[in-house]
């Protein structure tokens, strides 16, 4: 079960940002930071990426993994959210049920025929969920 | 993903870099996890510099383990999507009693530009 984020401000700023940068570890224990988009659903983050991605075998080997949830850049009050925390790839289905699966959002800039590719990738397996289930979060920035 | 087709040339991540005030700085922390916090950027002859507080995470981690990524991204639109992540090592070149500075040494560069991904 995740943990109780520590402050709602925390959750109220995931639900809203999608920004993610992913930082895993390669297998020489040096850091890799991967730009994403997350979306934050029944108390993970998820992710989705091709399987044979190098972000997927530096978190299969490692399973730890930070999130840096961000606004962005330009933004007057620039703020985040970092979560540190264990990944898993999972199945499409396991994706929260009864709600829009996370593949079915669209972060803005995004056009339904990405939308509608990745949704693709994912049903023929060559991309794959990944779920962050946070242990400590954080925030950064100029939060109100 | 092919990324020697989509990376930027020197000249390309150089201006991108110059022209962000903002990074993502990746470390591995003393639990042996990795870490990220947002960073103040400021890149300039071909140097890559970054600031954070003194008595953050970053700055800690990176007594602890010098090796890092700076990652700098834009995502104005899918393919308008470009990033730069810069690996290396943490050099502290200045602290002023709130953040402290550093440079990144051995620098190692990656990038990627949608705009080249052939469609």
């Amino acid at each position: 079960m995740a943990p109780r984020l520590e402050t709602s401000a925390a959750e109220d700023f995931l639900r809203l940002h999608t920004r993610t940068f992913l930082v895993t570890l390669r297998p020489d224990g040096a850091p890799a930071c991967h730009p994403m988009v997350g979306l934050w659903r029944d108390g993970a983050l998820w992710l989705n990426t091709y399987r044979k991605s190098a972000k997927v075998r530096n978190l299969t080997a490692e399973p730890r993994v930070a999130c840096v949830v961000v606004t962005d850049d330009d933004e007057p009050r620039f703020r985040g959210v970092v979560l540190r925390g264990r990944a898993e790839v999972v199945p499409v289905e396991a994706a929260p049920a009864g709600r829009p699966a996370p593949s079915a959002a669209r972060p803005p800039g995004v056009g339904a025929d990405v939308t509608q590719r990745v949704r693709a990738r994912l049903a023929e397996g060559k991309r794959v969920l990944v779920r962050i289930v946070p242990e400590t979060v954080r925030l950064v920035g100029e939060h109100g | 993903m092919a990324r020697q087709r989509v990376h930027m040339s020197a000249e390309g991540v150089a201006a991108f870099l110059a022209a962000k005030r903002r990074a993502i700085v990746g470390t591995r922390a003393p639990d042996g996890g990795p870490d990220g916090e947002p960073a103040a950027l400021a890149c300039a002859g071909g140097e890559v510099r970054f600031s954070v507080p003194r008595d953050g995470p970053t700055a800690r981690n990176l007594r602890h383990d010098p090796r890092l990524v700076v990652s700098v991204e834009e995502f104005p639109s899918y393919a308008g999507i470009k990033g730069v992540a810069v690996h290396g090592r943490a050099v502290a070149v200045g602290d002023d009693g709130e953040r402290t500075s550093f440079r990144v040494a051995a620098p190692r560069i990656e990038s990627f530009d949608f705009a080249k991904m052939p469609r």
